[in-house]
C-alpha cells in the first residue's frame, strides 16, 4: 500500500469512499510521521491528539452511514496557531498567550469541522505572524524538510512544513504580506492567498486587518480548491466578508493553462532578485508559455514604493490589533502596583525583543 | 528628514517596559519607518481613489438580532484574575 502520508487530499478522499482506508488510519499514519519528524522539523506547537482521534472516528462513522460532508471529510489537516480553536491552546507563536485556551472556534475552524476534516494540531509561526522565516517564534524555529539547515519561510512556516513532510495532508495558513505564498514556495507545496473578503477572519488573531487573509497550503492545485471551497463564503462575524456568490473553482481544473493570460510584472522580474531565483522564475514563465499560456508583460510603476507602503500600513494596523494583549482579559499577566505598570510589565515579559 | 523621537514617551504610550538599550534600538527602527513615510509622501496620489476593499462592497449592515453570547464563566476562566464574576486589575487611579 502506498504511504498514506504521501497522498493528496483527492487520493485520500477516493480511498476513504472506496473503503480502502479510514480516517483513523490516515490520522495514525500522519501521527506516526509526526513522531518521526517533529524533533527535527518542529512544525507543530500543539497536537490535539484527543480531538483529532474523536474527529477521525466521527468521520468514519458518518462515511459508513453514507453521509458525505465534502472533499475534506476524514482528511487530516493542520491549522496555523493564530487561528483560535476551542479548548485547544492557541498562542500565535507568542509567550504572552502561552496556555491560552480559546472559548470559541474561528469560522475557518468550524467550517473545517463541519466539513468532516480532522484537525491534527496547531502549527508554528513567526510571533503574531510577523516574519518570513518562522525563526521569530517564541517557541523556537521550524526547519525546512528538504534541507534542515534552511528555513521553511514564514510566517506560515509550520503549516508549509506539515504539508511537505507528510505530517498533515493539507494546512491552513494566513497571509498578510506573503505569509502563505512564500513558505509554500520555499517548501515546494501549493499556497494561495484568496481575494480579500473571500474567507472570514473571525477568530484569526489579527496582524494587519486590511491585508490579512486565510488560505490553503496543499500538495496540488486541486487540493487547494477543496480547502478553499470549504472555508470560503460569507460570515456575518467578519464585516469585510464578501456577500456575493462565491465562484465555482473546480470546473477549470482539467483545462490546463492554454489560452490563460498570465501577467509578468516587469518591476518584479529583474533587478534585486537572486540569480537562481530569477532562473527558476523565467523557467516557469517559459513552461507556462510552452503550455499555451498567453504571457503578457505588465508594468506597475509604483512598485518601488510597495515595501515602504507595507511598512507603514502593517505596523500601524498591528499596533492597534496587538493593543488587546495587555494582561487584562486573557493571556499571561505580570502584576504591578497600578494597571499601567501591570500592562507594561506584562508586555515586557510576554514579547521577545528584536 | 531627521525627526527627534522621544522614544521613552512612545514606549509609555504603548505601555511597555523597555531597557535603555532597547529604547535606543527602537528609536533607530522607528526612524527608519518614518523615512519610509517620507518616501511614500513623495508619491503623487491626488488622482488615486482610496481602496478599502478590492471587491465592490460598501456597508456591511445586518439585522440587529439578539443572540446568546459566550458563557460568562467560560470567558472569565481565561482571565488572569477575577473577583465576584468580574475581571480584576490593579488600581487605575491613585487614591
Amino acid at each position: 500500500m502506498a504511504d498514506l502520508t504521501d497522498l493528496t487530499i483527492k487520493q485520500a478522499a477516493d480511498m476513504l469512499r472506496a473503503g480502502t482506508t479510514t480516517a483513523v488510519e490516515l490520522l495514525e499514519a500522519v501521527t506516526e510521521q509526526v513522531a518521526v519528524t517533529e524533533a527535527e522539523l518542529h512544525a507543530y506547537l500543539t497536537l490535539d491528539s484527543e480531538g483529532a482521534r474523536a474527529a477521525a472516528v466521527a468521520a468514519d462513522q458518518s462515511l459508513a452511514r453514507d453521509e458525505d460532508l465534502g472533499p475534506l471529510h476524514g482528511i487530516p489537516i493542520a491549522v496555523k496557531d493564530n487561528m483560535v480553536t476551542m479548548g485547544v491552546e492557541t498562542t500565535a507563536g507568542s509567550q504572552i498567550l502561552s496556555g491560552y485556551k480559546p472559548p470559541y472556534d474561528a469560522t475557518v475552524v468550524s467550517r473545517l469541522r463541519s466539513g468532516g476534516a480532522v484537525i491534527v494540531g496547531k502549527t508554528n509561526l513567526d510571533e503574531f505572524a510577523m516574519g518570513s522565516s518562522t525563526e521569530n517564534s517564541a517557541y523556537g524555529p521550524s526547519r525546512n524538510p528538504w534541507n534542515t539547515d534552511r528555513v521553511p519561510g514564514g510566517s506560515s512556516g509550520g503549516s508549509a512544513v506539515t504539508v511537505a513532510a507528510g505530517s498533515a495532508l493539507a494546512a491552513l495558513g494566513s497571509d498578510t504580506g506573503g505569509s502563505i505564498r512564500q513558505p509554500a514556495a520555499l517548501c515546494g507545496v501549493v499556497g494561495m492567498k484568496p481575494t480579500y473578503g473571500l474567507v472570514s477572519r473571525y477568530g484569526l488573531i489579527a496582524f494587519a486587518s486590511s491585508l490579512d487573509q486565510i488560505g490553503p497550503i496543499t500538495r496540488t492545485v486541486e487540493d487547494s480548491v477543496s480547502v478553499l471551497e470549504t472555508i470560503a463564503g460569507h460570515d456575518r462575524m467578519d464585516a469585510t466578508s464578501y456577500r456575493g456568490e462565491i465562484p465555482e473553482f473546480r470546473s477549470g481544473l482539467d483545462e490546463g493553462v492554454s489560452g490563460l493570460r498570465v501577467g509578468v510584472v516587469r518591476e518584479l522580474s529583474g533587478e534585486g532578485i537572486d540569480a537562481d531565483v530569477l532562473t527558476a522564475f523565467t523557467g516557469m514563465v517559459d513552461r507556462l508559455r510552452d503550455a499555451g499560456a498567453d504571457i503578457v508583460e505588465v508594468s506597475l510603476p509604483s512598485t518601488e514604493y510597495a515595501l515602504s507602503t507595507y511598512y507603514l500600513i502593517a505596523p500601524a494596523e498591528c499596533s492597534a490589533n496587538l493593543a488587546r494583549f495587555d494582561g487584562v482579559r486573557y493571556g499571561n499577566r505580570v502584576d504591578g502596583g497600578t494597571v499601567e505598570e501591570m500592562m507594561a510589565r506584562t508586555r515586557r515579559a510576554g514579547s521577545v525583543p528584536r | 528628514m531627521p525627526i527627534n523621537i522621544d522614544i521613552a514617551y512612545v514606549a509609555r504610550l504603548a505601555r511597555i517596559d523597555l531597557s535603555e538599550e532597547e529604547l535606543d534600538r527602537y528609536r533607530d527602527q522607528l526612524g527608519v519607518i518614518l523615512d519610509h513615510a517620507a518616501r511614500v509622501q513623495q508619491l503623487p496620489t491626488d488622482d488615486v481613489v482610496p481602496t478599502a476593499h478590492p471587491l465592490s462592497m460598501v456597508n456591511a449592515f445586518r439585522p440587529d438580532e439578539v443572540t446568546p453570547s459566550l458563557e460568562r464563566s467560560v470567558v472569565l476562566d481565561q482571565a488572569p484574575a477575577t473577583e465576584d464574576g468580574f475581571i480584576r486589575v490593579p488600581p487605575a487611579l491613585e487614591t
